[in-house]
């Protein structure tokens, strides 16, 4: 069956549809055109229609004019929409007018630059134009270096390389200073949080010595669909930027479908398994030859529905052979396999994490499936429009969990199409961020007494720095006075920079992949079975020093998952109040992760057969949060019943605070202390999963009793009896009656004091 | 709490350790303990106050005579140096028409090593002749805002120069100075048609005989010189650092001892590699593995008498014989001398030196040249048989070298008519 025939048989299978709570159908769009602009140089345009393009989407044509009038842009548009055409015309047809003049690319990742470059590539050799395109990243060899400083046009790299590499030796990129025209940042949307904040001031410096130099480029930014788009592109950048958001790409009719998994223990509010069930429906279509990407949330289940997959594809071996997984820590050369493997038609499924989400060139997909709500509505999106032909239909199912925020956002539809998407946040000014940035530009360029950073005055922050050794006032100017190079000490990533790699050691010893600090005591502790290509693999030694998992291939049946234990201090609070009956504060904490345990469970029916005990050093972290503290003599509730209710309402406000915050529920994290020794109370804190804080505990304070509200309405709406994780949490964590007795909390502490 | 003591919270100390002690800079103008303070510092460092349109700053200036000797050498000896030995110590014929009156030797001292636009020169000694007497004149920078003013007066100086002398300037102290030009907004006068570094040179010499080429090693070891009360370049910056907290000139004196012994060694040195490589064979300026860089030296300036003349000396050294033996034999090889080439070869063959090598070379030339193919097949099997050999106990990878040697042998034989068998040449068993 082709893909119309599938959609028509699925409508009318009445167990298929019994689990959709909504079907939503966009219809297809036609192009809105626009006619190349006179000023367009002749050779570009005959470039162009040899390519076939022979007239100009509408934002491609509008993204040329207001660059052409000297403003920044932001163009937001869907995936193969020829977004790179709108930073690559106005690029193109300024180097072509002035030899001198230079460009730089910012690219997130290396895997994007290396796509973005080869189709720049073309263009200008289709031309025969002596226009220089170099990629300038940690991977270019020493002795190519020179040429690139010297003769290349645009130099394509990331904010990584231009922190570390690139700023802290300006002098010797003197024609590039001197002659930025342009500064493209692609996929702006990634730049949210820590790595946006880290950016924004990167640059910040990099204006710093345009300025120097007597340049003033202008940004060209594209970006996903977010809600603030035009702000975040304006406080990464710090300039004024003219949003392009009208998309003139055609595209064929788009299927949205949001599917619920049947309950299968209402008691305990249980439903079936959403990886379970996206496994199921990526097999109709793969079984029909419908190329189909299904996306899952963690890499632990990428690794699980692939090997499900696998499994039951094994009556059809070449079937089974064209689905492939994807996720970070695969290395670059089986990545770029798979990509181009997609784009050619050869892989038929792939299982991907969000890695796939970002705009690496796999082509248009019939069909994508999503099992687990992403935690974004624009991450939703963005998974959703790999399944899109220009002409023909596609299909994108979002299979729910049982987490409160899934089951939210599936039973009311009309918040996920009518809400906006996520606000990209940033906080440039996050003190740790801004004085690591203030520290690097003053080793560029000594600052000027009075001189800015970003909008505000520094002088205070200079003067710290002065007294801590590291700055020098002299002659009105703070100049570096350490031997330290202060870039290499700052990552804009995390607050640790190194990997810790995964060596097989089966036969030989072979590198496999790569896991981040802070996810490697939950994945390659000793015991862990870590899953690679559907391959289990068994960590016999994990080397902390060395950053070296030893792991050796094994055939179990089982996985593992580790738990990880939260405590929080607090080292300063910032402000409080007195609400009705409850008191609210934020401010600054430490947290301290640390993996304790694991459990090993049981593919397919994922019942717990056995666990054990991790030993491997904390994590610390400095961020802020916000806390509210409630009285400890609650009527009617024991001081379990309290901790039992309090733990469950700290899932609750965790889980529905993404939905006023408009971001990532993995951006917030919540923990609950049944006496602080800081307020002396029962006491639950959120706080931002970020070393310094992106600004959510700050929004969060200010909507406590919405969210307080909201948690009421969730658990109240929902069916369960006495708590499930689609609620207040499982009760084998939170304990039996937590949603009884959350309720209670939310109850007494909304009571105003005087009827108390 | 205000902004600064969050800072100093969050960011960890704060407390200025040195509490009072840290120096206030309006003490350096006006005040009576200021000019004090900044008569000191004139006197400790022997220096005095230069004022020029950008500003001010200190200058010591030293003057050698004729007779001067550093290290046991007369730096006036320089001007005896022939021509050509000082292209032959650049490599380079261009610096056939050096000439020493028109140098300005430089070296500084600076507050990092990282490098970057960060770094700053903050000592900077310089050296040239005048007539026959040596001067060596050393900037130095207060503090930060002085460092225009230096670099004026180190502008003005060396603009009368037409080349520069350094030891490893060409990686480090020419395009950091070119940095600190560039940040203070002034046109770069170190951008010289020529510019002798002398750690190329002294690498090319002595490289195979010294474990290290640093100034200090080669001091120690040429000119049997020992630095008294000198210090370790890691110190250097930290001690600048402290002086600008607390004026104290003493702990600099050290610093400005070792600017001024590296800006004289530079002139030692080229006196000490001249000999060297005026009569390398009868003084004991050369010795043992230096032949081989020497031969070296020769063959790339196309001084092929020499050469062969030193690698000769070195086919007799430890360390750098087997070298010796490739280079050489590849030497009369490009010269056409295949007799003297072969001698080798053979030689090289029976003292295993280098035996794969020299059976391939020699297969080559049976091959190729005498087209004696019996000789041709006897040498390149028995290059097959080394590379099995190789293989087998080393497991290394042999396996292009073998694919090669099997072209080639199949080759010679089918130039003898003989045929091809197959697996003729497998394993260890062909001879």
């Amino acid at each position: 069956m082709n893909l119309e025939q599938l959609l028509d048989s699925i409508k009318t299978n009445e167990r298929f549809m019994q689990n959709v709570t909504h079907w939503e159908i966009i219809p297809q769009k036609p192009a809105e055109y626009e006619d190349f602009p006179l000023y367009l140089n002749e050779k570009l345009i005959n470039v162009l229609k040899k390519k076939g393009i022979h007239r100009l989407y509408c934002h491609q044509r509008q993204a040329l004019d207001e660059v052409k009038a000297g403003h920044n842009v932001v163009v937001v548009t869907p995936t193969a929409s020829g977004k790179t055409l709108c930073y690559n015309l106005p690029v193109l047809n300024e180097l072509m007018a002035d030899k001198n003049a230079r460009a730089i690319y910012l690219f997130p990742t290396k895997a994007l630059s290396q796509d973005q470059v080869s189709e720049l590539m073309n263009l200008v050799d289709a031309m025969g134009e002596d226009i220089k395109t170099f990629t300038y990243d940690g991977d270019t060899p020493v002795s190519a270096r020179n040429a690139i400083r010297k003769d290349g046009h645009i130099v394509v790299t990331n904010p990584d390389m231009l922190h570390t590499g690139i700023l802290p030796h300006h002098t010797k990129w003197i024609k590039l200073f001197s002659n930025l025209k342009f500064v493209i940042i692609d996929e702006v949307h990634i730049y949210r949080g820590v790595f946006g904040s880290h950016t924004a001031n990167v640059l910040r410096r990099l204006l710093r010595i345009c300025r120097f130099y007597g340049s003033n480029p202008i940004f060209i930014c594209s970006s996903a669909t977010i809600a603030n788009p035009k702000e975040l592109a304006e406080k990464l950048t710090g300039q004024n930027m003219i949003l392009i958001d009208r998309n003139g790409a055609p595209s064929g009719e788009k299927n949205i479908i949001f599917y619920n998994p049947p309950v299968v223990n209402r008691q305990l509010g249980i439903r079936r398994s959403s990886i379970l069930e996206a496994k199921n429906l990526a097999l109709i279509f793969l079984k029909n030859s419908i190329q189909t990407i299904t996306f899952a949330r963690s890499r632990l289940a990428v690794e699980l529905l692939l090997t499900y997959i696998k499994e039951e594809l094994k009556k059809s071996p070449y079937l089974a052979e064209t689905v492939r997984g994807y996720r970070g820590g695969y290395l670059p050369k089986e990545r770029r396999e798979i990509e181009r493997g997609l784009r050619q038609g050869e892989i038929l499924g792939v299982v991907s994490t969000n890695a796939l989400e970002l705009g690496i060139d796999i082509g248009n997909l019939d069909v994508s499936i999503i099992a687990g709500y992403p935690g974004s509505i624009s991450s939703t999106w963005q998974q959703a429009g790999r399944a899109g032909r220009r002409m023909a239909s596609s299909v994108s199912i979002l299979v729910a969990s049982s987490s409160p925020l899934d089951q939210f956002i599936i039973n009311h539809p009309d918040y996920f199409f009518e809400a906006s998407p996520e606000n990209g946040l940033i906080n440039p000014d996050n003190l740790y961020i801004l004085v690591s940035h203030i520290k690097c530009a003053a080793f560029e360029l000594p600052f000027e007494d009075g001189e800015t950073f970003g909008e505000k005055g520094i002088d205070e922050i200079l003067a710290f720095l002065e007294n801590e050794r590291i700055l020098r006032h002299a002659g009105g100017r703070w100049h570096w006075m350490a031997e330290s190079f202060p870039a290499d000490d700052i990552s804009l990533r995390s607050a640790t920079p190194e990997n810790f790699v995964v060596v097989d050691i089966t036969e030989g010893a072979r590198v496999i992949g790569e896991v981040d600090r802070f996810s490697a005591p939950m994945m390659i502790h000793e015991e862990a079975i870590y899953i690679h290509g559907s391959q289990q693999y068994q960590v016999e030694k994990l080397d902390y020093e060395e950053k070296k998992a030893y792991v050796r291939k094994v055939d179990v049946d089982y996985y593992t998952d580790a738990n990880l234990a939260v405590e929080i201090k607090v080292l300063e609070e910032f402000k409080q109040d007195s609400e009705e009956n409850f008191k609210k504060h934020m401010g600054e904490v430490m947290v301290t992760g640390l993996a304790t345990m694991f459990k090993k469970i049981k593919l397919f029916t994922h019942e717990n057969v056995g666990s054990g005990p991790i030993h491997l050093p904390p994590e610390e972290m400095h961020t802020t949060a916000f806390w509210i503290s409630i009285p400890e003599d609650i009527e009617g509730l024991s001081k379990e019943e309290l901790q039992s209710g309090l733990l469950g309402l700290c899932n609750v406000m965790a889980n529905v605070a993404p939905l006023y915050l408009m971001c990532d529920p993995r951006d917030i994290r919540g923990v609950v202390q049944i006496k602080s020794p800081f307020t002396l109370k029962p006491t639950i804190y959120i706080y931002d999963n970020y070393p310094g804080g992106v600004g959510f505990s700050e929004k969060l304070y200010d909507m406590s009793r919405m969210l307080l509200k909201a948690a009421r309405q969730v658990i109240m709406e929902c069916s369960c009896e006495d708590g499930c994780p689609s609620c207040v949490g499982p009760y084998q964590e939170v304990g039996s009656g937590s949603k009884n007795y959350a309720l209670k909390i939310i109850k007494h502490a909304l009571s105003s004091r005087e009827v108390v | 709490m205000n902004l600064y003591d969050k800072l100093k919270v969050y960011m960890g100390g704060g407390e200025n350790r040195h509490g009072l002690q840290s120096y206030d800079r309006r003490t350096k103008s006006g005040n009576f303990l200021g000019v004090q303070k900044s008569e000191q510092i004139v006197r400790a460092l022997n220096a005095a106050p230069v004022k020029n349109p950008l500003g001010e700053h200190l200058i010591a200036v030293n003057s050698y005579g004729d007779a001067f000797c550093h290290a046991g050498v007369k730096l006036s000896g320089i001007f005896e140096i022939p021509p050509e030995i000082i292209a032959l110590i650049a490599k380079d014929s261009c610096y056939n028409g050096f000439n020493f009156m028109k140098s300005v030797f430089i070296d500084t001292e600076t507050t990092g090593l990282a490098g970057g636009s960060g770094t700053y020169a903050f000592l900077i000694g310089t050296g040239y002749f005048e007539g026959r007497k040596f001067k060596l004149i050393q900037y130095f920078m207060r503090d930060y805002d002085e460092e225009p003013a230096v670099l004026h007066s180190l502008k003005s100086m060396v603009k009368e120069f037409e080349s520069v002398v350094s030891f490893n300037g060409k990686a480090y102290d020419i395009p950091l100075l070119a940095t600190r030009f560039l940040i203070n907004r002034m046109e770069n006068p170190l951008d010289k048609p020529f510019h002798l570094d002398l750690l190329s040179s002294a690498r090319r010499l002595y490289k195979e005989r010294l474990a290290s080429v640093s100034l200090p090693s080669l001091e120690a070891n040429l000119f049997s010189m020992e630095r008294e009360g000198d210090i370790s370049s890691f110190e250097i910056p930290s001690i600048y650092f402290k002086f600008l907290r607390d004026q104290d000139p003493n702990p600099l004196k050290p610093i400005f001892y070792h600017n001024r012994m590296d800006v004289l060694s530079m002139v030692t040195l080229i006196i000490k590699m001249a000999e060297a490589l005026q009569n390398p064979f009868g003084s004991d300026s050369c010795a043992e593995q230096d032949f081989y860089c020497l031969g070296r030296l020769y063959e790339d300036m196309e001084m092929f008498e020499e050469s062969i003349k030193s690698y000769s000396k070195a086919l007799e050294i430890t360390g750098v014989k087997e070298k010796a033996y490739i280079r050489l034999s590849l030497l009369y090889k490009r010269l056409g001398k295949w007799d003297a080439a072969q001698k080798l070869w053979i030689q090289m063959v029976q003292d295993n030196i280098h035996m794969s090598f020299a059976l391939v070379e020699l297969a080559k030339m049976y091959e190729h040249r005498t087209r004696e193919y019996q000789k041709a097949e006897k040498a390149a099997r028995h290059a097959l048989e080394l590379a099995y050999k190789k293989k087998n106990l080393t497991n290394a990878v042999a396996e292009q070298e073998i694919k090669d040697l099997k072209k080639r042998l199949a080759r010679i034989m089918s130039k003898q008519g003989k045929p091809i068998k197959n697996n003729f040449f497998e394993g260890g068993n062909c001879l």
